[in-house]
C-alpha cells in the first residue's frame, strides 16, 4: 500500500538539515535586509515623527519597543511549541533543532518586554513592577523559557534532551492564553491589547503605523537570528556528515 | 487561629487546598518525569514546576481573599476545579510521555 503523502512537498524536505541550511543560506540576506531597513525606519519614525501622547508626553515612545518585543516573546514561543510537537510527533531532527535556537532568542525577548514595561510602568503607573496578571504571565513565560533551555543542556543525549524539553514546551502553551486574556479576564492596571485583528486601534494612525512597522522589523529580525543560530546548530551536529566537511574544505 | 486568619476565611481555604492540590501533585509529576533520569534534577525541577504553579497560587489565594472580605468565592473555586479538570485529563499524557522519554537513554 503507498503511503498517503497529505503534506506538502517541502514538509518533507524541511526534514533534512542539509536542505534546511541551503534555503536559509538563500533567505538570509533577504530578511535581514528587510529588518535593518524596517527597524532603522521604524525607529527613526516612532522617535522623532509619531506626535506626542496628550497625557504621557514623549514616555509613551517606549511603546515602539515594548509591544512588539512582549509579541515576539509570544510568537516565538508558539513556534517553538509548534517545532517541539512536530519533533516529538514526526522525529525531525531539525524541529528539535528549531527548538533549542528559538528559546534564547524568545527568552531575551521576554526579558526586553518586561524590562520596558518597567521602565515604563515607573513614570506611568509610578512603580516598577505590580504583581498585575499580565505581568506576572509574562514573567512565568520567561521562566518556562529558562526551564526549556536549561533541561535542553541538562540532558546529555541530543534526541533525548530535545524531546524532553518539547514536552515542557507543549505544557506551557496553557500559559499563552493566559498571557493573551489576562487584561480581558482580571481588570487590572495593564491596559488592554494595542492590535486586535478584528478591530481598528484605538491610536491615531500617525501613531500605529510606525508600530506595525516596529512589529514586522522585529519579526524580520527575530528570523534572520533564528536562521542563524539553527545553521549554526546543524552544522555542529552534522559535522561528520559528508557534506559539511565539503563545505568547510570549501571555504 | 493559623497566621491571624479569620475563621470566616476558613472553609475558603479547605475548599481552595482540596482543589488546588491535586492539580499542583500533577504538574508536579510532570516536572518528576521530566527529570527523572537525571542525577542532579533537584534543582531543574523546581525551575520547570515553579512557573507552572503560579496560576494556581493565584486563583487559591484569591479564594481565600475573597472568603475573608465576605465576597462570594464561587468564581475561583470554579477556576481551579476548571484547572483540576484540565490536568487530569492532560498531565497522564504528558507524564507517560515524559517517562518513556526519559527511560529510552
Amino acid at each position: 500500500m503507498a503511503e498517503k503523502k497529505w503534506m506538502p512537498r517541502w514538509f518533507y524536505q524541511l526534514a533534512s538539515p542539509r536542505w534546511c541550511y541551503q534555503i536559509t543560506g538563500r533567505l538570509l540576506p533577504w530578511f535581514s535586509v528587510a529588518a535593518l531597513l524596517l527597524l532603522i525606519g521604524g525607529t527613526v519614525w516612532a522617535l522623532a515623527f509619531a506626535p506626542a501622547d496628550y497625557q504621557q508626553g514623549n514616555s509613551f515612545r517606549i511603546i515602539y519597543l515594548h509591544v512588539p518585543s512582549a509579541i515576539l516573546a509570544q510568537s516565538a514561543y508558539m513556534l517553538m511549541a509548534v517545532a517541539g510537537a512536530i519533533g516529538l510527533i514526526w522525529k525531525m531532527k531539525v524541529a528539535d533543532m528549531v527548538l533549542k535556537s528559538a528559546a534564547p532568542i524568545g527568552a531575551s525577548m521576554a526579558v526586553l518586554a518586561l524590562a520596558t514595561g518597567a521602565i515604563w510602568g515607573k513614570p506611568t503607573w509610578g512603580s516598577w513592577w505590580v504583581w498585575d496578571a499580565r505581568l506576572t504571565s509574562m514573567l512565568i513565560l520567561l521562566f518556562l523559557y529558562l526551564g526549556v533551555m536549561a533541561l535542553n543542556s541538562a540532558i546529555e543525549n541530543e534526541s533525548t534532551a530535545a524531546q524532553a524539553s518539547a514536552v515542557l514546551a507543549l505544557v506551557g502553551v496553557v500559559n499563552i492564553p493566559i498571557i493573551k486574556y489576562s487584561v480581558e479576564w482580571w481588570n487590572t492596571l495593564h491596559q488592554p491589547a494595542t492590535f486586535k485583528l478584528t478591530e481598528k486601534p484605538a491610536m491615531p494612525v500617525e501613531m500605529w503605523l510606525p508600530l506595525l512597522v516596529m512589529v514586522i522589523g522585529f519579526y524580520c529580525f527575530f528570523a534572520v537570528s533564528l536562521m542563524q543560530r539553527l545553521r549554526n546548530e546543524i552544522i555542529w551536529r552534522e559535522r561528520r556528515a559528508g557534506w559539511v566537511r565539503e563545505l568547510l574544505n570549501k571555504q | 487561629m493559623m497566621l491571624f486568619l479569620p475563621a470566616e476565611g476558613m472553609p475558603g481555604l479547605m475548599l481552595s487546598l482540596l482543589l488546588g492540590t491535586p492539580t499542583l501533585s500533577l504538574v508536579g509529576a510532570i516536572g518528576a518525569a521530566l527529570t527523572v533520569g537525571l542525577k542532579k534534577g533537584g534543582v531543574l525541577i523546581s525551575l520547570l514546576v515553579l512557573p507552572l504553579y503560579i496560576p494556581v497560587l493565584i486563583f487559591g489565594s484569591s479564594a481565600v481573599q475573597a472568603a475573608v472580605t465576605g465576597l462570594p468565592l464561587g468564581g475561583y473555586l470554579a477556576l481551579l476545579g476548571a484547572l483540576l479538570a484540565l490536568a487530569l485529563g492532560l498531565a497522564p499524557l504528558a507524564i507517560s510521555a515524559a517517562l518513556r522519554i526519559s527511560i529510552s537513554s
